[in-house]
């Protein structure tokens, strides 16, 4: 069973396709990290919106300045310029006493500040949607003020936040997509002109069954290891680690009621990577499955694409399909969005969350288990019948 | 013993009908046709690779899937995987059939170790059609079903080829069966020689 499961682990190893891919992700990986860290440099930080508002605090100083020239000290005009550049003064020294607070590592100040600006904000006349993303920031800084950590949400640029920055976007799609073409590959290569040429192998059919599954199983979790690895390698030597205790936005239900909360990224880690490898194992199964059916490399590449990524991806504009979400294993690609509650709350399905996700995959996956036992029982008893004749 | 009762396969069309046989340890048997007419299909019907409509065959008195590792068919080169090499096939092999041939011998006999290292994809015909023989030598099945072997092969590797399969007749006691083109020249002594003709297939 070991040699056999080397030889396919070796297909995949040698095989150009599975570095081509796997470079490809990496590029677009860092590629969206290079685009985040300028996204930082352009002023969309906390600091860099401070820094904005210090610039036009002052030049308004310097135009309340020179409009008190024009007007006479006795006058109301003066009067109400005095009072507006006194404020904005003090403004402006608050401001800048923030910038030094940032510089110096002490975030508490800033964050009390951004709890007042969201106190004060207007919030009458927002959508449920807008008032759910103000109520999660504030939460944020709520949680943070708490548990004092440097700001991370700017843009996703250290090792953690990146991590789950590209879990959460690009990975679902563009990492299934890798492990598909991986997979098909492995899978359909035991059929040569519709003859499954393993058949030939002195190896029992459920040790075959079973080392296949495990060589595809590991193939998707070693490349998710690696691939995670060096993105967080490669983020945290740039812009540093990022603390596991950073809170998350998260969406959950209370008493029925949708609420908007925080938690550390810590406490959501291990349910992603449960979910993440019980999806690696529904996939592993489906697209064997398909290749059992299909005994053809680009028909089950073709299939395999439009049924895993095209109805996940459906599940978000289809009406009905939201509605069945929970149920579809498609749904839990994005494992990060689903232990967060996000994927429930954008398609407004709270039926979807962790516990769903683990019964899905575990129901799906031994659903497909048992139609590849009924595919290989029925071809050997096909041989079988024959054979008695 | 390779035993075929009343085997009849059907592919598209017929190909065979009430075929009986005993393929003895220790023979070589050579199974000539015409293109087309199904030699490829009896190796296949044999190892299970396609179903056969009638008959029984037994293989020292077990069906074939529990006897696998006594048998060794690779149907072609087409079936190897292009981004490994012939050490990844021959060290496979070896495992699965627990075969204790010397794999370097096997290796040099017809220079095969001069390119073991070198992926499958940057061969040409010959040098798949080498490790194919190797793979055959070195599985050290009690049963070769060989697919037109020689094809690709130069007249040297053809006699180094048909040196070692009479060796391995009457020394190990191998039931060798191959399968060749009619015009195909056989240079065993004492090999059966069958022809496959209008879905009968007899001894001459």
């Amino acid at each position: 069973m070991m040699s056999y499961f080397g030889f396919q682990f070796k297909k995949i190893t040698k095989h150009n396709l599975t570095i081509i891919a796997s470079c490809i992700l990496i590029i677009i990986s860092f590629g969206v990290l290079f685009l985040n860290a300028n996204q930082i440099d352009s002023g969309e930080s906390i600091k860099g919106q401070i820094q904005g508002n210090i610039v036009i605090q002052k030049n308004n100083i310097a135009q309340d300045k020179q409009a008190l020239k024009k007007y006479s000290p006795t006058g109301e005009g003066y009067r109400q310029t005095k009072i507006a550049l006194k404020q904005t003064k003090k403004q402006l020294q608050a401001n800048q006493a923030l910038i030094k607070h940032i510089n110096k590592g002490q975030w508490g100040p800033v964050y009390k500040e951004k709890i007042k600006e969201s106190n004060k904000m207007k919030t009458t006349g927002l959508s449920e949607r807008n008032l759910d993303f103000v109520s999660g920031i504030k939460k944020r800084y709520q949680y943070l003020v708490k548990h004092p950590l440097p700001y991370e949400s700017d843009a996703a640029v250290t090792g953690l936040q990146f991590w789950s920055d590209l879990n959460g976007t690009y990975w679902p799609i563009l990492f299934t997509l890798v492990i598909i073409f991986i997979l098909t590959y492995l899978y359909t290569d035991a059929y040569k002109n519709g003859l499954d040429i393993t058949t030939v192998l002195p190896i029992n059919v459920m040790r075959k069954q079973l080392s296949n599954s495990l060589v595809g199983l590991a193939i998707s979790c070693l490349l998710y290891l690696l691939l995670s690895l060096l993105v967080f390698t490669g983020a945290s030597l740039i812009f540093g680690t990022g603390n596991l205790q950073y809170p998350a936005i998260i969406h959950h239900l209370v008493n029925g009621r949708q609420t908007v909360a925080v938690a550390p990224l810590a406490t959501l880690i291990p349910q992603i990577l449960i979910l993440q490898f019980l999806e690696f194992i529904f996939l592993v199964l489906f697209i064997q499955l398909l290749a059992k059916l299909l005994h053809n490399q680009l028909p089950t590449l073709l299939l395999a694409v439009l049924l895993v990524v095209g109805i996940g991806l459906a599940t978000t504009v289809i009406e009905p399909l939201a509605q069945i979400a929970q149920w579809l294993p498609n749904t839990y690609l994005n494992a990060i969005n689903v232990v967060s509650g996000v994927v429930a709350y954008n398609i407004n399905n709270y039926h979807i969350n962790f516990a769903s996700g683990v019964g899905t995959l575990l129901i799906g996956s031994l659903v497909l288990f048992s139609l590849i036992c009924l595919l290989e029982r029925t071809r050997t008893h096909h041989f079988k019948e024959v054979e008695v004749l | 013993m390779l035993e075929v009762n009343h085997l009849t396969i059907k592919t598209r069309q017929p190909i065979l009908h009430d075929f009986s046989y005993q393929f003895m340890p220790g023979q070589f048997y050579q199974i000539a046709a015409e293109n087309g007419l199904g030699k490829t299909s009896f190796l296949r019907a044999i190892t299970n690779l396609i179903p056969i409509a009638a008959g029984r065959i037994r293989l020292e008195g077990k069906p074939y899937t529990q006897n696998k590792d006594k048998v060794f068919f690779f149907e072609s080169n087409d079936w190897l995987n292009p981004n490994l090499n012939s050490l990844d096939y021959l060290k496979f092999i070896k495992n699965m059939w627990h075969s204790q041939v010397n794999l370097a011998d096997e290796l040099a006999f017809l220079g095969v170790q001069d390119y073991a290292k070198v992926p499958i994809k940057k061969y040409s015909l010959g040098m798949r059609q080498k490790l194919l023989v190797a793979m055959y030598f070195v599985s050290d099945a009690e049963y070769y079903l060989m697919d037109e072997i020689t094809n690709g092969l130069d007249e040297v590797s053809r006699k180094q080829l048909y040196d070692r399969l009479a060796q391995e007749v009457s020394h190990k006691n191998k039931c060798i069966i191959m399968t060749s083109h009619y015009s195909s020249e056989l240079r065993m002594i004492n090999a059966h020689r069958l022809v496959l003709e209008q879905q009968m297939m007899r001894e001459v």
